[in-house]
């Protein structure tokens, strides 16, 4: 009986391990995206301040490149939540390549809405 | 599935004799084993219910949803793959190079990851719930690099 009960802590505590690598892992690979939109916060408005077009910065698109990632992080985690590993780590690499095709239309938006430098 | 209450085990059938132990019926009369499978068995028969209720428009609806929105989602896929061709990095360092090169492949293969991740965890939900994800996907997945292109 104790030996059973063993075992099974045995395999949650490795469901859990497992678990946590995986979120870290994941962590990892959305601080990228996330960097990329905090520093395009940080860089573009002095960019567009120094060519004179400081009023057309596009906050909306800098606000989504910061906000996407860490949205998608935690969505992934909610809608994950009560899963088994592989729907957890599907979802995080949804959320990935979301976070990664929003951070690239932001650029493409940022440009096409930039206003001609003088 | 048809269920044998444990009172019902006729003394003669040894299958049944064997899963059984002394002193079950003191304990409730379903020993450990019987009891899971009985769980089992009554979480399978609600399942075929809900799965048995909606009637064949629901299917052909559901599956023509599904097949409508594999190509769209085929079309995204394609759409970034001639996005990326369009957008590039400034940076020189190998690092940030070979995260562009990683950001830029798995917003190419977004489209498929979201499309084979709504068909795998909605696979009892209801269609309107399905529709619903897939629609969000193609919103948010939406290829802009390609399509400013084209609109400009």
């Amino acid at each position: 009986m104790s030996a059973g009960a063993e075992g099974q802590d045995v395999v949650m505590s490795k469901g859990v391990v497992s678990r946590v690598v995986v979120w870290v892992v994941f962590a990892l690979l959305y601080a990228y995206p996330l960097f990329e939109g905090i520093s395009n916060l940080i860089a573009l408005p002095p960019y567009y301040a120094a060519n004179g077009i400081g009023a057309a910065v596009p906050w909306w698109l800098l606000i989504i490149g910061v906000v996407a990632p860490v949205l998608l992080y935690l969505a992934a985690l909610w809608i994950g939540r009560g899963r088994e590993l592989f729907p957890r780590t599907l979802l995080l690499a949804v959320g990935l390549a979301t976070a990664n095709a929003l951070v690239l239309s932001a650029v493409s938006w940022a440009s096409a809405v930039q206003p001609a430098l003088s | 599935m048809s269920r044998r209450e444990p009172s019902q085990v006729t003394p003669g059938d040894d299958d049944d004799e064997a899963l059984r132990w002394a002193g079950d019926e003191l304990r409730g009369g379903v020993d450990p084993l019987t009891r899971n499978r009985v769980a089992a068995a009554a979480t399978a028969s609600t399942d075929d219910a809900r799965d048995a209720a909606p009637a064949t428009p629901t299917d052909l609806a559901r599956t023509a949803a599904t097949v409508g929105f594999a190509v769209l989602y085929l079309a995204i896929v394609v759409g970034w793959i001639l996005s990326v061709q369009i957008t590039g990095s400034a940076a020189t360092d190998l690092f940030s190079q070979v995260a562009w090169q990683f950001g830029e492949f798995v917003a190419i293969i977004s489209g498929a990851l979201w499309y084979l991740t709504v068909l795998t965890l909605t696979p009892d939900s209801r269609t309107a719930i399905r529709v619903g994800w897939f629609a969000l996907g193609v919103g948010v997945l939406l290829p802009w690099p390609i399509l400013l292109v084209l609109a400009s």
